[in-house]
Formats: C-alpha cells, structure tokens, sequence
C-alpha cells in the first residue's frame, strides 16, 4: 500500500513533468527539402534552406484562398559553421527547421574547392539530418540559385534533383547517388578521395528563379552534370561523360546504360543497350607499384542498329561484341587516365590494395599512396554477351538491300 | 492491502446495518418477524389436536394452505384449487400453483382430471387415507416428474420455482409436479454472434432450454450437468456442464468451490458472476468468455473447458478462457482452414489496429515527422495547417465523440437511432473537418479505429481494446514510440501474468504448447488437429485420429 501511494504520484509526475522535450506539432516545423552553402570572401557560411510551403504542396488541399503561394520558400543566413548558421535562421522563420526530410545539400564550387570537408561534419552529426540526403556541387552557379530555381514536374527542386539523381543512375549511368553516407565513406576509405555529382541550370537563368518559369513550355531546369573529383578534400575537376561512366563500369554501379558502337565507319553505328553488368577488380601486390586487373562482364540487348548487317549470323553478333568490348575498353581506361591525372583515387584502387594485401599496403602503399597512384597498371578487361535484338532480328536496312541484290540477280 | 480491511468504513458499515436490524426487530414489521409471530399463532391452534414442529406440514390441509399463503402474501397469481377425489372414502385433496408459470392444461388434464375420475371400483384393496399419496402418485398422476414434499420450505421454494404442488388431506406429505409452463421466448437466431456458415440457435432465457439446446448436440453418458442456486433472494438456477471423461476434474474443482462461494442477493446475468469467480479484479481484460451459441459452448466442452448456465439469460460462460480465443469464431471450424486462419490473422491485427491507430498517428506527428513518408508529411501538415489543437486533443476530442455517437446508438430507440447517425456521420465527418477543428487524417484513423473495433468477433475484448487506447494515446503524446512501446511491453507482461482457473492467459504461446499452436493464430485442417489443449484435456488428448482414405486411395491409384 504504502509503495502503491508513492508510486503512482510520482508516475503521474513522471508522464506530465518530463517528457515532451522533443514534442513538435507539426504545423510547428518548418520542413527543410534542400540545403546549399556556400561562401563569402570573409570565410562565413552562407547557408540556404529550401523550406516547402505543404498547403501547396499537399495534393487536394486548396489553400485558404488568396492567390497562390509559391510552393517553397528560400531562407538565407551566415554563420561562422553550419550550427550557428541554422539557428540564426530563426530570426526569420516562424517556425523550427526540420532537416529530416532533406533531400540534398548543395555545395558550391567555390567552397569545394576550398574545403568541405567542415561543412560535412555537422550533417553527418546531426540525429535530425538523414544520411540519405543527396551531395552535390554547384556548377557554374550558386547553391542558392539552385535551390530557388523552380522545376516543372516535381514542385520542389529538391525533390527533382534526388530524382533525376536516381533515373539517370538507373538509365543512363554518368551520375551516382552519392549521398552523404557514401561521400563520408570514400573519404575513410584506404587512400580514397569522394566523387561528388555537379549540377548546373540550363536556360534562361534569370526566369529560373521566378514562378514564371511554371508557365513556360521550356522553362530553365536543373540538370545533373558531371562528377567532381576531390583530392584532400578540395575539388580539383570534373569527370564528364564518358568519363563519369567510366566510374560506374569500374565501381560494378551501372543498372542500365546506352553504348553507341560505330560500324563499317558509321559513327552512328549501333546503340547497345546493357542490361545489367557485374565488374570484378583484381590486384596484384608483388612489386612496389601494382597492377590492377579490371574484368567487366555487361549483358546487353542491341536496341538500334543504323547499318545493313545480317543479324541472323552468330558471328555478325560476335563481331558487334568485340567491338562493343573494345569501345568499353577505351572509356574504362581514359576514366582511369584522368583519375591518375588528377592523382585522386576516386576509384577506389586503395581500398582493393589494402583488402589484397594488408600487410603491404600498411608497409609499402600507404606512405607513397600519392606518388603510386598515378603509376598503376590497369588492364581493363571487357567480356560482353549480346543477349537479344529486340522483336527483330536483321535491321530493315539490310533486308532492304537483299531484296536489291536479289533484284539484281534475277534481272 | 490488509489495511484497508480494517479500515473504519466497513465497522461504520456494519453498524449501520445492525441499526436497521435493531428498528426493525423493534417495528416488528419485517417479514421474518411476522412469520414467526404467524408460527407461534399456528402451534398454539395445532396444540388442541397433535403436536406438528415448525416448518413440517400439517394432515390439516387447511393449515397448511394458511400458511403458506400467509407466507407469501396471498398474491393474487397463487391458485389454491380445492377438489375430492375417490378412494376408500372421499378425500379432499388442494392443488397449488403460481398461475402464470405453470401450464393450465398440463394441471387439469394430467392431475385434475385423472384424480377426479378416481373410484375405489377400480381399486383391488381398499386405499388408507395416509397411503393416497402414494397411491395417487403410482397410479393417477399421469406426469414425468412428481417428488415427495415434505417440509414447509420445500414446499414453498417449490412453488416459486414454477411447480405445483399437491396437498392431500391426513398426510404430512404433498407432491410437486413439473408442470412449468408459461411464456417464454422461443430460440431464435443469435444476435451478437452472427455467422454465415453454422448452426442458426441460440440459447434463450431459460435455463432447461439451454440445457436440452446442448443434450440434443452431445448424446454422450459423460456429459454433466451439475446444479447450483446462487442468490439468496433470487434463488437463480445455475448449472456446470463438462464432459466428465475430458476435463481435468481439479479444473471442476475449483470452479464449484468457486461458485459454492459466491454470496449475494441476486444473480440476473453471467456478468455478475463472472465478475465473482474470475481470478483477477483489476485488469481490462475479460477472463471468461460469454457467448450465447450453443454450439460453442460444446465445441468448448469438448476441448476440455466447463460451461456455466445461468436462468434468466442466453449468455453463458466458458471457463477456462485464453485470450486467444477471444479471436475466434466458431465459424472458423466451419468454414475451410485457409480463409479462417486469414481471419484470424486479420481478427488479430484488427485488434491491434483499434488498440495503437490513434497512438501511432500522435506519436507520428508530434515527434517522429521523419518516419512519414515526404509527400505523405506534406499531405498532413498541409491538413494541419491551421487546425488549432495539438494533435493529442484532436485525437481525444474525436475518440470522445466517437464513443458518445456508439454509446447513444446503442441506447437511443431504434426511431431515433437514424437521427443520430446522421448527426454523428456530419459532426464526425464533413463539418468537424471544415469548422477546422480536426484534420482530416484524424478522421481516418478514428474512422479506421472503429471500424477494426468492430471487426473484433469477441465484444468484451473488444471493449478492453477501447478502455487501454485512451492511457496509450496519453503516453505516446508524451513519450512518442517510445512510451508506446513501453506501455505495449507492460500491457503484454499484465497479460501473460493472468490466468483463467489456473490456465495461463496467454497459453499456448506463453508458456509455449507446440501441439495447441495448431488451432491458435492459425488453424490447421481438421484432419491434422489430433490433440485436445494440452492443459485442459490432460486424461484424454486425442481429439481425432489420423484420416486414411486419401493415402489409401493415392496408394490404390498409384499400383
């Protein structure tokens, strides 16, 4: 009786005078998508949060009449680091930010290449800041441009940007999701550099930032461009194209992908679609500078061909292959190339070494990482299947041409 | 605990009591006191002829009918027929009866008529006075149940129990006869335990119809039933019904002592003595399960459970009962094996449902806005844009409502009845939502919440389910997932320390019986439910013996 009487006053103490010290409504938050920071030429921060408006957002919910609100707004603060930053924005919301809904952080180009390594900290810190949210670098442009461009189909920009991050991985394989999970990852990595996506905005980049760009056919967009390759966390330049692609046949990431292969000195040639593909790095430690072997084994379908070639011939087919594998080939190693001469291992050859060989990686590579690097002999390996051809197998081109030799035959 | 015994309310209590007995005794106004008084005026008139002891009948009929109409008041429905019949000489004989709960028919073709009829031409001997009962009883009264009366008590309790009772003169002796009768409700469909697929009957009020109901089902020798009376005004039939080659007898045991111990004025319904005999007072959950089917009350005797019968309601009980049971329907035997372990499973997570829906959407939205899906987020704070309360008070306020419109559904008359639900679908729905008063997510998840509430096929877990959502929705208002998942831990370490006549609660998952687990969340076809619950049945398990035609059959095809 008497644990009884003490214990359920204090029980009822415990559920009415504690708690709630994490207890937001949530008309009380305002929910960040995107973050970008920036710079200025004092050495402050300057940080910008893309904070969506949900009454627009929200689907079937029409605001309380009163014209239309853009769907986001753009705070600006500056702080001495991101914290100080953050809570000085609350001298212009009325609400508290809330980062678990962030979708990407923009670095700028300038800050990139200065350090970002500060501005990593915190957001890999914060319980609140989700370790998906999506890194990239602005290019040619400011992070706060960026995130007060508005897009077309998704209202957010933020929410475009992780989008478009995410099929143009899928599809076409010159980006990859690097979020900040896996940028953080690359830097502890054995000798490992990040590699971060660049995003820029195309076309008219005054009418980007204003809600006039909704009710444009062709209004400014965001577009992914390139990856920054980072040496002691500093930018030092940019993979494009091909380049980028390369990354992915090395890091075993492409899903899916178009290759042209030129024939008979069409450049056009044919487009090889890749279905899936399974990379396999080998390396071998027993001199001071190693070799890497690099095997790339991609299935593909041949989804376009632009020259007369007889696709029921097994060894038509097999010639396309070799071709495809040579092009491969070519894009591996120039990617290699230009990792070596940026001397920044964002391949993730340090690594491999260390899981081949510990020993001497600790010994030997570790110290002249820097000096080694550059000189590695790579020797790429690419074995392609040509798995199907679509729903036909000869292009109409060369039955076409049949069809003239035969007509020359028989007149 | 102790203390609170001694606490002085209860002397308080009991003086006041002896107070109102002491006025009393001093009015002399009470019954018992005037049945006293009345015995003392009858043995000063029987001292002139023989000496009779208190509470024995009197040879003298007209005595006899004195007092126990003294007794009862002489309540105008009591019939005192007066009548002669024919034996060695004429001999007057009284029939008493309640009028309305005996058959006027049964009376007069069965005792009035073949008494009357009587002639000593017909007798070989001549009858003595003081052997007509016997007599009349061997050879006259043409009924199935006639018993010896004997003491004044006797007489009366069965009066009330709707008998008649037959007074000869110059015996001190008289008969009862089973002539119950009277209006009563005939079996009709069951109303809180539909099914679609089953027997259609359910029990009725009364307690011989309830107990043919399961005699006509379950033609065994080993079938008991055992009868008790419990109210000490009431006098309330009560009756156990097991099967006495199954059940574990200290099960039965207990259960009768446990009965035998209930002291009250009245019993009206299984209720009242389930709150008596189950093991634990303070808990929400329901220890005994009701139903009013008989076919689930055999289906449980067979498992080894006990069935207790109570007059004067269809509901009767099921004891042992574990909590899963409050999961299944007895169509689930019915139907096939597939789709009733489909409704098990969803009856299961209905319970869970309107258990948590309220407390997961508060802790959502007050402390885990990361754990919603982005556009989903949007969705509800765009809808809690401008909704004034915090979400707790917005989930309580409906809840609240909600319980009123059920409350005021089930007592309104059925006239009113459309009224109300037209009112509460506009409050709950459309115009609490526009007043921005409640967002309308919460108006799903309370819509969600009672809709599961009643998908629970048991209502009494179902009302537990309701009682536990408001302190949950409390602590998740405070604590978030956090203090939702510590309540959900306390609440299952509560049920796992119940128990049901000394059955664990939540047997057969804790503690776990492999063999039981066959017919629990799942149940496996009829064909592979070999064993009886493990506890209940421990003298006779084996419920069904391995079925061989198929394999005999497969064995024939395959040569």
């Amino acid at each position: 009786m008497s644990f009884l009487k003490c214990f359920v006053p204090f029980s009822l103490c415990l559920l009415f005078l504690t708690g709630c010290w994490d207890q937001n409504e949530l008309d009380e938050l305002s929910i960040v998508m995107g973050m970008g920071i920036n710079i200025d030429k004092k050495g402050d921060l300057i940080v910008t949060y893309q904070v969506v408006n949900p009454t627009e957002v929200a689907p079937g919910v029409s605001g309380g009449g009163g014209g239309k609100q853009p769907v986001f707004t753009v705070y600006e603060t500056k702080g001495k680091n991101l914290m100080e930053a953050t809570r000085k924005a609350t001298k212009q919301t009325s609400r508290r930010l809330f980062f678990a809904h962030a979708r990407m952080v923009v670095f700028s180009e300038k800050l990139a290449k200065e350090n970002i390594y500060e501005a990593l900290d915190m957001m890999s810190r914060d319980p609140e800041v989700r370790s998906t949210i999506q890194v990239l670098i602005a290019r040619n442009t400011t992070p706060s441009k960026i995130l007060r461009t508005f897009t077309a189909i998704d209202k957010v920009t933020s929410d475009e940007v992780a989008a478009i991050l995410r099929i143009s991985e899928k599809n076409w394989g010159e980006n990859v999701q690097q979020d900040i999970n896996e940028v953080l990852q690359s830097i502890i990595n054995e000798g490992g550099e990040p590699l971060i996506n660049g995003i820029e905005i195309t076309g008219d980049k005054d009418l980007a930032v204003t809600a006039k760009n909704y009710e444009v056919g062709d209004p400014a967009r965001v577009k992914v461009s390139g990856m920054g390759v980072f040496k002691k966390g500093k930018l030092k330049g940019w993979l494009d194209g091909p380049e980028a692609r390369g990354i992915l046949w090395l890091r075993g990431k492409i899903v899916s992908s178009v290759v042209t292969v030129p024939c008979k000195g069409n450049k056009k040639g044919y487009a090889i679609e890749v279905v899936r593909s399974n990379t396999e790095l080998s390396a071998s430690t027993k001199r001071d500078v190693p070799t890497i072997n690099v095997e790339v084994f991609p299935e593909t379908n041949i989804a376009e061909t632009n020259c007369p070639v007889n696709l029921e011939k097994p060894s038509e087919i097999l010639k396309i292959e070799k071709m495809f594998n040579n092009v491969i080939e070519k894009e591996i190693t120039k990617t290699i190339k230009a990792a070596q001469n940026f001397n920044s291992d964002v391949i993730g050859f340090g690594e491999l070494l260390y899981r081949e060989n510990p020993e001497k990686w600790n010994r030997v590579y570790k110290k002249n990482y820097n000096r080694i690097f550059p000189e590695i002999q790579v020797k790429v390996k690419v074995d392609s299947r040509i798995r199907r051809s679509g729903i036909r197998t000869s292009p109409f081109l060369f039955e076409k041409n049949q069809e003239n030799k035969e007509e020359v035959e028989s007149s | 605990m102790r203390n609170r015994r001694k606490r002085p309310i209860i002397k308080t209590h009991k003086k006041l009591s002896d107070m109102i007995a002491d006025k009393k005794s001093g009015e002399s106004s009470s019954l018992q006191t005037k049945s006293v008084a009345s015995e003392v005026q009858i043995r000063a008139f029987n001292d002139k002829q023989q000496p009779v002891k208190v509470g024995e009948l009197s040879p003298a009929l007209h005595i006899n009918v004195d007092r126990i109409k003294h007794r009862l008041g002489n309540p105008t429905d009591l019939i005192v027929r007066e009548f002669e019949f024919e034996l060695e000489q004429k001999v007057t004989a009284t029939l008493i009866f309640l009028e309305e709960m005996n058959d006027t028919q049964l009376l007069s073709e069965f005792i009035l008529e073949p008494l009357m009829n009587l002639t000593s031409e017909k007798q070989s001997s001549p009858v003595p006075i003081n052997h007509a009962l016997h007599y009349i009883k061997q050879n006259a009264l043409a009924l199935g149940r006639v018993l010896d009366v004997e003491t004044e008590d006797e007489l009366l309790e069965a009066l009330l129990a709707g008998l008649s009772v037959l007074l000869v003169e110059g015996n001190t002796k008289g008969l009862k006869m089973g002539t119950n009768g009277g209006k009563m409700r005939n079996i009709e469909e069951p109303t809180s335990e539909v099914v679609i697929r089953g027997p259609k009957e359910a029990f009725t009020e009364s307690i011989k119809t309830n107990i043919s109901l399961i005699r006509r089902k379950l033609r065994s020798p080993d079938l008991r039933i055992e009868k008790f009376i419990v109210g000490d005004i009431t006098r309330t039939d009560l009756a156990i019904v097991y099967m006495d080659n199954i059940v574990n007898p200290l099960i039965v045991k207990e259960i009768k002592e446990r009965i035998e111990q209930v002291k009250t004025d009245g019993l009206l319904e299984t209720g009242q003595l389930e709150e008596f005999i189950q093991d634990e007072t303070v808990t929400v959950f329901p220890q005994l399960m009701s139903t009013e089917r008989p076919d689930v009350v055999i289906g449980n005797i067979l498992e080894g459970r006990v069935g207790i019968i109570v007059n004067g309601t269809p509901f009767s009980l099921i004891a042992p009962t574990q909590f899963i049971q409050f999961f299944q329907s007895s169509e689930d035997y019915y139907m096939r094996y597939d789709i009733s372990t489909f409704l098990r499973l969803l009856r299961f997570s209905v319970f869970i449902i309107s258990l948590i829906a309220p407390s997961i959407y508060i802790a959502l939205t007050t402390f885990h806005q990361a754990m919603i899906p982005t556009t989903l987020l949007f969705g509800i704070a765009a809808q809690r844009e401008g909704v004034p309360f915090p979400a707790i008070a917005e989930a309580l306020v409906m809840e609240i409502t909600f319980e009123i419109l059920r409350e005021a559904g089930i007592r309104m008359p059925r006239a009113v009845g459309v009224a109300v639900s037209i009112v509460g679908a506009l409050v709950l729905g459309q115009a609490a939502v526009q007043a921005g008063l409640v967002s309308p997510a919460m108006v799903i998840v309370v819509g969600i919440t009672a809709v599961a509430s009643f998908a629970i096929p048991s209502f009494a877990v179902a009302t537990s389910a309701r009682l536990l959502r408001f302190p949950l929705m409390i602590i998740s208002s405070v604590f978030g997932f956090y203090g939702l998942t510590l309540a959900l831990i306390v609440i299952v370490a509560h049920l796992t320390s119940l128990r049901s006549f000394g059955i664990p609660y939540l047997s057969p998952f804790a503690p776990i019986q492999t063999q039981d687990l066959k017919d629990s969340l799942f149940r496996f076809p009829v064909t592979h439910l070999f064993k009886r619950p493990e506890k209940l049945a421990k003298k006779n398990a084996t419920r069904t013996l391995p079925y061989e035609v198929k394999k005999k059959r497969e064995e024939e095809t395959t040569r």
